[in-house]
């Protein structure tokens, strides 16, 4: 028991509380564009939610943070740049009731949390993964602008 | 381009012990001794392909340990356990590869320009990368690979580092602007094992022994290019200015033979009715023309240049193989749901990992083995038979490790972890989630306990959960429960297969415009995942009761007693279990009553850590901080707000959050020292203001008001979530200032019910007073935290009371002198200070 209860504490590395999931970063994503939009819950998504912060013209961002150019893993792909996760990303954020998405695909996604909800969950998302909480609210702000101004 | 020498230097500087131990390993399944036999090929008979053939040197290698010990690595684990047939083995998946990637092989080249002679070195490496792609696996398969994750995951992950690094991928591009290359992408322990064992001395000598006799390939071009394509990473594509992507997608890719073997094999060996129309499949394959440009952001490896490239041919699906390809991911996501993640199979695979880890921790502590036989174990040549045999009844002079024997005695008698109860959305969702008329749209429900439970729930036995169901129940998580997170989506939405019609010369689409695989893993994921609690049956029902009170206490969920019941406990026992937690003291007279349903006036809102220790951030020192979390969190529930306000709720935690982040920042600040200043609340109204528009700037989707008119007065602040839709009621928390020269409790006495009066008039029935006070005895922010309700029976209002010190004789050295115009509240977007306590 000594031994396997100090094997697992030995595989923990930064503490579970560090664990940082392809899913949990989906969840982060959404939370930050439902903050960032201010709309209520049931309110469409647009398409591409999880591509356009994850991806800059095609190009994995050039300011990911470390933490997420060691989880994430993009290829390139005779379509393109893939990004490995996206899924789990997406299938994260449904999972955890950020978003909630209709068949059939074309269908928009919708946001399922109340914006008050999206802040506080943030909030505390911050405190455990602080530079990704705030690169996300970054680039989901840098994305929605242009969009906005369009 | 290195030697195999200059390889295996750089690899075992990378990891020494560990690189050493696995080239010690080659030595026994590569022997010196191997010469090859005398066959010059051979023909396998095969209940899927029916006929595969081997050449000479395939047939040599075969013969060598390193595959043969593969016949007794079953290719599903314990699999069998639950589908007494599937006693299929990783040999036979590896032949079936080698059909499977020859075929493909064969009908992608068909209209290649190159004649078969020029492209025999690339369906060389191809067949062989497809014969030794699992030969990195150990004992049970994916199990063994977790296990040696957990023993040695430092060491496998700088050895697959320097893989990467040494095996460049030819279409690695670059982080976004800049010429930072993406980081590449680590391969997994079975794969790090497969590259070093086919790097290793003993494989260049045996292939110097055999390969020439049968082809004219030197052996170190033959090992370095199948070690690269079986990661991914293949060589020597570009032939006369073509360069044949698609040979990569036979080996490593969305529709690989690896995947077109092992589901068709496993549905027949689990005697399941289900069957990818694969050789339809096979015959549909096609290679179709990219623009050049497609690639360009990936060619940077030495030996690939843009510029080098003519034509770029990748693999391709006809459009009337699509129809084939749907029908090969939905017998994928079948067997995922009926056979590799079955609840017996998912059970008996967790029981398995911790007996390994547990038998191997052991022997390294005790028994002092070093990485060499630990490696000797779990690639023994006996396979997962001879593996659990020898835990279950070690010989003479073997380590012994009672408990693992133990366990490995009940995996031999099939006595498997039995179900305590399942966490899944609809069984967790719907019973947290009240939906109320008056503040819900049809379409609104409660999210935020699922969501951060969803968090917690992939740390599976390392997850808060699983601590608090082991306080609880006072049972060993890992031991006597556990906890099994759920399992990500089987399928891809976006599979990196194109779809071509031959002769066009339109760019091929993704098959995603053809095939909507996004729909079919949204369908998955609604239905089928799930967490799952297993233990023994001494044990179910107070472990069933004992998650039901955790997540009650730890995320405010209440499960439904359906979760229970799909694990076949009788409602009876379960709820006289969850009385006798409450019996225990394990549970509150609420909380007990939530569990069973008996709350009589409706549910209310049990404040949970997380959401407090977000709201709390502010409040310095641990143990103020616990304090003050402890007394919230106890006069929040005897408050007894109905559930239907829990956005109100929320909304109270994010404002006290910027209070107190107000009150920690200004806590006896020199301009809080003026007594005639800030005795006027209205300085004091002015001066919060101004902290909390930067808190809660315009665009954010708050509102913050003062002087709002209302039937009961004039409110002095209310911060309102303005995020209303059509139906769907904004909320606002009405904060009522005081600025008195005079001790915080008897304020707190004194004004407590007013915010009261204003919530009755349509504001959240929880409000929030925030004191100035005078207070000569050294108070704490934490200490003035305190929930006050009326004295009137039956009300559902309540009011959050803090406090900041002012009027004192001497100023704060902390306390900040710049006037609230000028100062200061950092931006919300900004990133937030370090936290005053340590990471609640």
């Amino acid at each position: 028991m000594r031994s396997y209860a100090a094997l697992k504490r030995a595989n923990a590395a930064a503490g579970p509380q560090d664990h940082l999931t392809p899913e949990l970063l989906g969840t982060i994503v959404a939370l930050a564009w439902q903050e960032a939009l201010v709309i209520p819950p049931g309110s469409t998504a647009g398409g591409g939610l999880f591509e356009a912060v994850m991806l800059d013209q095609s190009s994995p961002p050039a300011d990911l943070p470390e933490k997420l150019q060691e989880m994430l893993d993009y290829r390139v792909s005779p379509t393109g740049i893939k990004l490995d996760q996206l899924t789990d990303m997406k299938v994260g954020a449904q999972a955890a009731g950020s978003i909630g998405r209709l068949n059939p695909q074309y269908i928009a996604p919708v946001y399922k949390s109340h914006p008050v909800e999206a802040r506080l969950l943030l909030d505390q998302y911050s405190g455990t993964f602080p530079d990704v909480v705030d690169w996300v609210r970054h680039r989901v702000r840098a994305v929605k602008q242009p969009q906005q101004a369009a | 381009m290195l030697t195999l020498l200059q390889v295996r230097e750089q690899l075992t500087a990378s990891s020494p012990s560990f690189v050493g131990a696995v080239f010690d390993l080659a030595s026994t399944l590569i022997p010196a001794t191997a010469t090859g036999g005398k066959k010059t090929s051979k023909d396998f008979n095969d209940p899927i392909w029916k006929v595969i053939a081997l050449d000479k040197a395939e047939l040599d290698i075969c013969e060598l340990p390193l595959m043969q010990r593969l016949r007794r690595v079953r290719q599903l684990g314990l699999g069998y356990l639950v589908f007494p047939s599937v006693h299929h083995s990783r040999f036979e998946h590896s032949l079936g590869a080698v059909f499977a990637a020859t075929r493909m092989f064969d009908q992608l080249s068909r209209h290649a320009k190159e004649t078969e002679q020029e492209l025999n070195g690339i369906f060389r490496t191809v067949r062989l990368a497809a014969l030794l792609h699992d030969c990195g696996h150990s004992v049970f398969s994916h199990v063994g690979e977790r296990v040696l994750n957990m023993l040695y995951r430092d060491d496998i992950s700088k050895v697959g580092a320097k893989l990467s690094e040494i095996f460049k991928d030819p279409l690695q591009g670059t982080l976004g602007g800049s010429d930072k290359p993406i980081k590449p992408k680590d391969p997994a322990a079975a794969e790090v094992i497969a590259a070093l064992l086919l790097l290793s001395k003993p494989m260049e000598d045996f292939l110097g022994r055999c390969l020439p006799i049968a082809q004219n390939v030197a052996p170190q071009d033959a090992i370095i290019n199948t070690v690269a394509l079986i990661l991914g990473k293949p060589r020597g594509l570009l032939v006369d200015r073509r360069y044949h992507h698609w040979v990569r997608g036979i080996v490593s890719g969305d529709l690989d033979a690896d995947k077109l073997d092992y589901v068709a094999r496993d549905a027949y060996f689990a005697g399941m009715p289900v069957s990818a129309d694969v050789m339809r499949l096979l015959s549909q394959l096609a290679s179709a023309v990219m623009p050049k440009q497609a690639l360009e952001p990936g060619i940077t490896a030495d030996d690939v240049k843009l510029a080098d490239i003519g034509e770029t041919r990748v693999l391709a699906l006809r459009p009337s193989g699509v129809s084939a390809f749907e029908m090969f991911v939905m017998t994928r996501s079948y067997l995922f749901d009926r056979l590799y993640g079955h609840h017996k199979t998912r059970a008996a695979e967790r029981l398995m990992q911790r007996l390994l880890a547990y038998y191997l921790a052991g022997a390294i502590e005790d028994n002092h083995w070093t990485q060499k036989e630990v490696l000797a174990f779990l690639y023994m040549p006996g396979g997962d038979d001879a593996a659990l045999e020898l835990i279950a009844a070690p010989p003479q002079g073997a380590p012994r490790n009672p408990d693992a024997e133990k366990m490995a005695q009940q995996i031999l008698s099939r006595d498997l972890p039995l179900r305590a109860v399942q966490i899944s959305q609809r069984f967790c969702t719907e019973s947290a989630v009240r939906k109320t008329a008056a503040t819900q749209s049809s379409d609104d429900f409660l999210i935020t306990p699922w969501t951060l439970l969803q968090q917690d729930l992939m740390l599976g036995d390392d997850s808060e959960l699983a601590a608090e169901i082991a306080r609880i129940t006072q049972l060993d998580p890992g031991l006597d429960f556990i906890l099994d997170p759920p399992a990500g989506s089987p399928i891809k939405e976006d599979p990196e297969v194109v779809v071509s019609t031959t002769g066009s010369e339109d760019v091929p689409d993704a098959v995603n415009k053809h095939f909507d695989a996004e729909q079919l893993s949204n369908a998955y994921r609604d239905i089928k995942r799930a967490a799952w609690v297993f233990t023994s049956r001494p044990h179910q029902v107070l472990v069933a009761a004992g998650t039901a009170a955790a997540l009650q206490k730890l995320f405010d969920i209440r499960i439904h007693p359906d979760a229970v019941q799909v694990a076949k406990i009788d409602r009876s026992p379960y709820e006289e279990q969850l009385r006798k937690l409450r019996a225990d003291g394990q549970l509150s007279t609420e909380e007990l009553n939530n569990l069973l349903e008996n709350d009589g006036n409706g549910r209310i809102i049990f404040p949970t850590d997380k959401l407090l220790s977000t709201a709390l951030h502010w409040v310095a020192g641990e143990g103020h901080y616990q304090a003050a979390k402890e007394k919230l969190r106890e006069q929040l529930i005897a408050a007894k707000v109905p559930r239907a306000y829990y956005h109100d709720y929320l909304l109270v935690l994010a404002v006290l959050r910027a209070l107190l982040k107000h009150a920690h920042k200004y806590w006896r600040a020199k301009e809080f020292q003026d007594h005639q200043r800030y005795q006027n609340e209205r300085r004091f109204q002015a001066h919060l203001m101004a902290f909390l528009r930067e808190e809660f700037p315009p665009d954010s989707g708050y509102e913050v008001k003062e002087g709002e008119p209302n039937a009961a007065g004039i409110t002095d602040v209310v911060v309102t979530q303005k995020a209303a839709g059509p139906g769907v009621r904004a909320h606002s928390v009405v904060v009522e200032l005081k600025s008195e020269q005079s001790p915080y409790l008897p304020m707190v006495e004194n004004h407590s019910g007013q915010p009261q009066q204003y919530a009755e008039k349509g504001y959240s029935p929880i409000s929030i007073l925030y004191c100035l006070f005078k207070d000569e005895a050294a108070t704490s922010i934490a200490d003035t935290i305190q929930v006050r309700v009326p004295t009137n029976k039956g009300s559902s209002l309540s009011t959050v009371c803090l406090g900041i010190r002012g009027f004192s004789g001497t100023a704060s050295a902390g306390g900040l002198t710049h006037s609230p115009q000028v100062a200061t509240a950092p931006s919300p977007s900004a990133p937030p200070p370090p936290a005053p306590t340590p990471a609640p």
